[in-house]
């Protein structure tokens, strides 16, 4: 055990050497803490004596430990996960300690690992301590709980995978059962939901603190043990830690009953987990596959020159099974309209306003992104402007159908003016050019950065900056009251109008990012 | 034709390739040699326009940014890069279409033939191993027939046939005038097979070797030893 407790602290040291060797690093850090001293030194005193209700944080604590566990768990039905990294493959899994202490020194690495994933919530004490009068340690509870979310939901999916691995019945009952309770557990809050007098989101958010949400496994018992907590009732949380510890034991207990036979199980996980690793460190964008591809009709076709750009992408498009929408666009967009549902009441712009949000993350997911990381793109002998537009057709033509789709059944929901809807798919489709043109023109001042998180943050920066002048024009239309066709149809229109500047101005300046490469990876 | 004239490549304070000048004839094939960090991936990656520096490459006389140099300059990157979701026959096809290519079936199917992967058409990038993925780049590289080819360390992880067949094409495509570069640190693997040799360590190109100057006291692998042993510091 001694050569495991040693390799811990000195990776774990050796790590947070390396940490501070990057001034990146230090920057960030030192922004997190000033965010951190802020909120806790400067309390804003009429938020905290405007608390919003409880309940809203429970449910949100709710649903975000069943995400994580769900999310976590769900790997057991595919290719496993891994408490392990390929280093401990090669170099602990031969040596002669047990396959105990190594399955334990498996545990602590990646509960561990959590417990800094987990750091990220720091960035939300603002509005949780404003917001909900969420002091610091309570945070660090949080931070514990979120961790340990994972930490099991890893464990569950290890041990699904230990038994459904090579047992395609057993697959299908186990994919049956976990569909099977999410499934009962969501029918459940969502007819609870509708039977409400109003339903709506303060309703859903009622269904969620009822007892029923508290039996879901792991991520409910957690969303309990925060209620209690933060509700000062800490021994509502007995019963629900000793169900949670109970269920951790048995978890290990099965993976040990298995002997040596998890190195097996744990092989491919850990080889896919050191693949995506090496992927995201070289800079490069993967894309999760199916094991069997179909391949349908061969050949690409169609396209000469530039223009086969556009005709592979949608021969890819297809092999990836995707229909019109990568699927975390498919789920943003589910989101989208369940968020429309939920805010009705609230009118158009609410939903305007999270669709473009909504488009930070999708905008740029497209397969062009993945093409720039090739060197194909650029070896290509056509004029570097032509590839480009060829390179974003199908990224274009997805985000336009997004923005008819999400703006016009948003519009449906709210029972917005057809001049309105159409107004707000045109502005989105724009806002989503503007996103687009935008990430590539700023690829000229974050291109040559080597660090990834400067980049992000430039990107960030950029994204605002880009999005500055539309909202200067919607704070102008609303202290001015300018009112055109109507109020929800004037603010669209103001968003819009600067981009119809700015895309070209920012294609301008990308015109020439083909030939300005920096493939360092 | 190739040029590199003054070639400097930096990563923030440190140089990666220093003012590197040379140029390869036509009908010349040139090997590019240095230890593992020397700068010669840096230095090719440069000349397939994959990175931005200061200098310049000329493809033919032209810039090789310039969408006629593009079309000379065949590349075999060091790492195979592939799309997983298309086939081998696609990949082909791609290329075909991207350089508007015709009449390019048959010498597809001679390409794949002579790298083993006739019988592989049908794969897709993701399904082949890592070897095959560098005979697909190298066969993806060769079918627009570039007047000048760079190729990146094209030996490592091919198996002894594909290595041999690959020496022998790049024999064939020397003797019809072509002008090919390859990077190797390991000098044993080309040792017939080229006809000037240059030797980077540190960014810098050290020497300059042509075969006519090579003796049997005075052997490329000598030189190369004396200068990364660090006997020799000047070119």
């Amino acid at each position: 055990m001694k050569a495991l407790s040693y390799l811990l602290a000195h990776r774990l040291k050796n790590q947070i050497v390396q940490f501070f060797k990057r001034p990146v690093h230090a920057i960030l850090l030192l922004c997190v803490c000033a965010s951190l001293v802020a909120a806790v030194v400067l309390p804003n005193n009429d938020a905290l004596v405007n608390l919003s209700p409880m309940r809203n944080l429970y449910a949100m604590g709710y649903g975000l430990f069943i995400l994580i566990f769900c999310l976590t768990a769900y790997k057991g039905l595919g290719h496993g996960v891994s408490l392990f990294t390929m280093s401990d493959v090669d170099l602990v899994f031969p040596s002669p300690l047990t396959p105990q202490k190594i399955l334990f020194y498996g545990c602590v690495q990646t509960l561990g690992r959590y417990l800094l994933m987990s750091l990220f919530l720091f960035a939300q004490y603002g509005w949780m301590h404003s917001g909900y009068g969420v002091e610091f340690p309570q945070l660090l509870f949080v931070l514990l709980l979120y961790a340990l979310a994972c930490f099991l939901g890893q464990l569950t999916a290890m041990v699904i995978y230990a038994r459904i691995n090579g047992e395609p019945r057993r697959r299908k009952i186990a994919t049956i059962l976990f569909y099977g309770v999410i499934g009962v557990f969501a029918a459940v809050i969502l007819v609870m939901t509708l039977q409400s007098n109003r339903p709506g989101l303060m309703a859903l958010t009622t269904q969620v603190n009822q007892p029923v949400i508290k039996w879901f496994p792991v991520g409910g018992w957690l969303g309990a043990i925060f209620q209690a907590v933060m509700s000062g009732k800490p021994a509502q949380a007995v019963p629900y830690v000793v169900v949670t510890v109970v269920f951790a034991v048995l978890l290990l207990f099965l993976i040990r009953r298995v002997g040596s036979g998890f190195y097996e199980d744990v092989l491919d996980a850990t080889a896919r987990s050191h693949q995506a690793i090496t992927a995201q460190k070289e800079g490069r964008v993967t894309e999760a596959l199916p094991d069997h591809v179909k391949h349908g009709k061969e050949g690409i076709g169609h396209g000469s020159g530039a223009s086969v750009l556009y005709y592979k992408h949608r021969l890819e498009a297809r092999r990836a099974g995707r229909f019109l929408f990568n699927t975390q666009t498919l789920i943003l967009m589910i989101g989208h309209i369940v968020f429309s549902v939920l805010m009705r009441d609230a009118g158009f712009m609410p939903c305007f306003a999270f669709g473009v949000y909504v488009l930070f993350f999708s905008a740029n997911s497209g397969r062009w992104v993945r093409e720039l990381m090739l060197p194909w793109v650029y070896r290509i002998p056509a004029a570097s402007f032509t590839k480009l537009l060829w390179c974003l057709r199908e990224s274009v033509q997805e985000v336009l159908l997004q923005s008819v789709i999400m703006m016009g059944a948003s519009g449906i929901i709210v029972g917005e003016k057809p001049a309105v809807i159409i107004a707000g798919i045109v502005c989105h489709f724009l806002l989503a050019l503007l996103f687009m043109s935008g990430n590539l023109a700023g690829d000229r001042l974050y291109g040559q950065i080597q660090s990834r998180a400067i980049a992000l943050l430039l990107y960030a920066l950029v994204m605002i900056v880009l999005l500055a002048p539309s909202v200067a024009l919607l704070i102008a239309a609303l202290v001015r009251g300018w009112v055109f066709v109507s109020v929800n149809f004037t603010l669209v229109v103001m968003m819009a109008l600067p981009t119809l500047i700015l895309i070209p101005l920012c294609l301008f300046f990308a015109r020439r990012v083909l030939d300005n490469v920096e493939m360092n990876n | 034709m190739l040029e590199v004239q003054h070639i400097v490549k930096a990563y923030g304070k440190q140089l990666a390739v220093n003012d590197v000048s040379f140029s390869i004839p036509d009908g010349e094939i040139a090997v590019l040699l240095g230890p593992n960090g020397a700068g010669k991936s840096t230095l090719i990656k440069s000349m397939a326009g994959l990175l931005r520096f200061k200098g310049e490459v000329l493809v033919n006389g032209n810039n090789n940014k310039t969408v006629q140099a593009r079309r000379d300059l065949g590349y075999v990157p060091e790492m195979p890069a592939v799309y997983d979701l298309l086939t081998v026959q696609e990949h082909m096809e791609f290329i075909a279409r991207a350089y508007k290519l015709e009449n390019w079936e048959g010498f597809s199917e001679e390409l794949l033939a002579r790298l083993e992967m006739a019988d592989k058409k049908s794969k897709l990038g993701k399904e082949l191993s890592k070897g095959m993925q560098q005979k697909l780049s190298i066969a993806c590289a060769m079918l627009p027939k570039p007047q000048v080819m760079v190729l990146d360390e094209p030996l490592v992880g091919l198996d002894p046939h594909a290595i041999k067949e690959l020496k022998e094409m790049l024999h064939e495509w020397r003797d019809a005038g072509h002008t090919l570069l390859l990077s190797t640190h390991m000098i044993e693997s080309v040792e017939h097979d080229w006809d000037c040799a240059y030797i980077l360590m540190k960014g810098q190109l050290k020497a300059v070797m042509r075969r006519e100057e090579e003796t049997e006291s005075d052997t490329l692998e000598k030189l190369f030893f004396r200068i990364t042993e660090g006997e020799v510091t000047e070119q």
